[in-house]
């Protein structure tokens, strides 16, 4: 077998109980890489188009990728996909943690469920061996009780990832964590595992991942790692910036810099939130108990915190807010309150439910509250204004937990505007159902060839609203990434990853890969996700993108002054790299065979 | 003679706590010119904000001239009335 992968992957039938196992053929890996890659081959191989998201015909998959759990730096992550219940299209999310490895280390390089099962389950992998075990003492539990009961459980050495009560109750923000925090966060998967009856999943094993070369391997690792340690970053290093604060450090000037949308996106941060301090680094960090890290991560950019003494008692070893958070419950909210961000935190990790779009919903119904669309009598008598960060807090438990006005926010900006009616869609931010992460794209991407489109992004790729995965040419090398396995930090800060990336795939998995063949995967990757969507009818030209988020009007004060993202021009500059149709964004069928996706061709161009 | 306000989002006070700072500079000046005036006004900008040694920005910062942004470009031609902005790029996650 190729070295990175495990050379299996396991499908189980939750309606059925049954599973099998599949040796891929190694054309699906080199052409695909993994993680989302080899996922939207496979949905959209086996997986017809138009199925209910929340019904037996969905599929859920957890992918890894070829340097998951390999000695490549940040090679820790896995993809969990499916038809997004949120969007109605293609839906994937990413996370860290160790899960990724140990479920290599348990035989399987992905593992996919379909059907749904009569009872909750969770599924349990030991060394190669899948059993669905019953779930009915766990269901009802949070995430948080739920690693603890199957560690105590299945004894030492397993790993899991979990849905809290806000996946089984089918919240269309819902996410599916790991380790107390690391979220599969975006497109609603949390609600596909719940709509399976599918607790968790449970993995162990003492499988090797083969290494072509592991004296290559082991040597770019140190040369990497060597000049990851010399990349300066505002004053610092990157590395010791990271490792200290996470992705917290710079929140509070990122709140007035504009790179923050604040006040639903609707604010100016120096003038409506003048104060963030709230939001610093050494804010964020005052609490902290220790510094973590993912799989044999060499960053360990992960914090956990003391319990709270004050007015918000979280528990020892929450997880330190990481920036989308506080963005998304700092900044879109005026909320300057750190240990109230901690909190709510702590209670999207604890039910499993996305920081982003969770914040981003109560930012919303602030903003619907402020202007009469709604009112105590509705909102359970919890005053929801600006910075109110008790009522921030109070909401958020009660969006985790469905219960009343909670329920009403619990699926997002857009079900939520269409339940309160009165013309709050005017204040609903979002982009085909998914709220968007804490980034404003007035602040970068700036012609239609700039490093990445970042309004266009938002609109067009497979999942909108990211600002991770990218759109056009730009998009590809991280495509890549993602599909590996790889954490994005392992690369984005260098000013050539090409080295790292072609020399880690060959001296991993054997073949002899340039950086050109990697970023015509990522291509292909990123065609493949979308033509998932065409097939279910969408055409992201379609989706309405809020003027505030491309400045429209632009502002007229504050850093973004004047500025109106030329997202027409990326769109329709990047429609022509790609060779997508510029009014349909069909690949042309030139396209489509210059990848080797000849059977998408023959369906798109009969 | 131009007469520029630079705003300025973003920075950390360990460079400057100022919101704003006021440049003059000769006729036909150029973004260079003025980053060297900002560099003379406020020194600390200098291996932070401006690349040492030279009249350009570093990676992670950008001016926003008028409601467009320029990251290198220091032959643009300012004008008497520009507004000027200069702001932080990076962040976090």
């Amino acid at each position: 077998m190729t070295g990175g992968y495990m050379g299996k992957i396991l499908f189980v039938n939750l309606s059925t109980g049954k599973s099998r196992k599949e040796t891929p053929e190694e054309s699906l890996y080199r052409d695909f890489i993994g993680g989302y890659g080899i996922g939207a081959q496979i949905l959209y191989r086996r997986q017809k188009g138009g199925v209910d998201a929340l019904g037996p015909e969905n599929t859920l998959g957890l992918v890894t990728g070829p340097l998951t759990g390999t000695p490549t730096p940040m090679g820790t992550r896995y993809t969990a996909l499916a038809k997004s219940p949120l969007t109605g299209g293609w839906g994937d999310a990413n996370a860290g943690g160790d899960f990724g490895p140990h479920l290599k280390f348990a035989g399987y390089d992905a593992v996919f469920f379909n059907g749904i099962a009569e009872k909750p389950v969770y599924l349990f992998i030991d060394n190669g061996k899948a059993e669905l075990r019953d779930a009915g003492h766990l269901w009802g539990k949070d995430i948080y009780e739920t690693e603890d009961m199957l560690q105590a459980e299945l004894g030492k050495g397993v790993d899991i990832v979990s849905i809290g009560q806000s996946g089984e109750k089918l919240s269309l923000i819902s996410c599916i964590i790991t380790r107390r925090g690391a979220a599969a966060g975006r497109s609603g998967l949390g609600a596909v595992m719940g709509s399976k009856k599918l607790k968790a999943v449970a993995v162990r094993g003492n499988r090797k991942v083969a290494i072509a070369n592991s004296e290559l391997a082991n040597r770019l690792r140190r040369e990497h790692i060597a000049e990851l340690r010399t990349v300066e970053f505002e004053g610092e290093t990157f590395f010791d910036q990271f490792h200290k604060y996470g992705t917290s450090g710079m929140a509070d000037r990122s709140a007035h810099s504009g790179d923050t949308p604040v006040k639903n996106w609707g604010g100016i941060g120096v003038i409506d939130f003048p104060d963030a301090s709230g939001l610093s680094g050494d804010a964020t960090i005052a609490n902290l108990e220790r510094r973590t890290g993912c799989w044999h991560c060499p960053l360990s950019c992960e914090g956990r915190l003391k319990g709270g003494i004050g007015e918000y008692k979280y528990p020892a070893g929450t997880r330190r807010p990481e920036y989308e958070t506080q963005g998304a419950f700092g900044t879109m909210c005026l909320n300057n309150n750190t240990e109230s961000i901690a909190m709510a935190n702590y209670i999207c990790n604890r039910y499993g439910l996305d920081t982003i779009s969770a914040g981003g919903t109560i930012a919303f119904a602030i903003e619907c509250y402020e202007n009469g669309l709604i009112t105590r009598k509705d909102t359970d008598g919890i005053e929801l204004t600006w910075g109110n960060h008790r009522a921030i807090v109070a909401m958020a438990e009660k969006m985790a937990r469905r219960e009343g006005f909670g329920d009403i926010l619990a699926d997002g900006v857009k079900v939520a505007a269409e339940k309160i009616g009165r013309g709050a869609e005017k204040y609903a931010i979002h982009i085909g159902g998914q709220e968007l992460g804490m980034h404003d794209p007035k602040l970068s991407g700036h012609g239609p060839d700039a490093d990445q489109p970042a309004a266009a992004r938002f609109q067009m790729d497979a999942t909108p609203g990211r600002h991770t995965q990218g759109f056009g040419p730009s998009s590809f090398r991280g495509h890549f990434v993602n599909a590996a396995g790889l954490c994005i930090f392992g690369a984005f800060p260098l000013k050539n990853s090409s080295k790292y990336l072609a020399g880690f795939m060959s001296a991993v998995t054997g073949w002899e890969c340039s950086i050109e063949e990697l970023e015509k995967a990522g291509e292909r990757i990123a065609n493949m996700r979308h033509v998932f969507n065409l097939r279910e009818g969408i055409n992201p030209l379609k989706w309405r993108v809020h003027p505030r988020i491309i400045g429209d009007p632009p502002q007229k004060k504050g850093p973004l002054a004047g500025v109106r993202a030329d997202i027409e021009a990326q769109v329709y500059w990047n429609l022509g790299a790609l060779d997508w149709d510029r009014e349909t964004t069909k690949p042309s069928r030139k396209k489509l065979l210059e990848l080797g996706l000849d059977d998408v061709a023959e369906e798109l161009w009969p | 003679m131009i007469r520029c306000v630079v705003e300025m989002f973003g920075l950390p006070p360990e460079i400057t706590e100022l919101r704003e700072v006021g440049v003059e500079l000769k006729d036909g000046a150029s973004l260079g010119d003025l980053i060297a005036a900002l560099r003379r006004k406020i020194p600390a900008l200098e291996g932070r904000a401006i690349r040492a040694g030279e009249d350009r920005l570093t990676q992670y910062y950008a001016f926003n001239i008028n409601g467009r942004f320029h990251f290198d470009d220091s032959e643009l031609q300012l004008q008497d009335g520009d507004r000027v902005v200069l702001l932080l790029l990076a962040s976090g996650g």
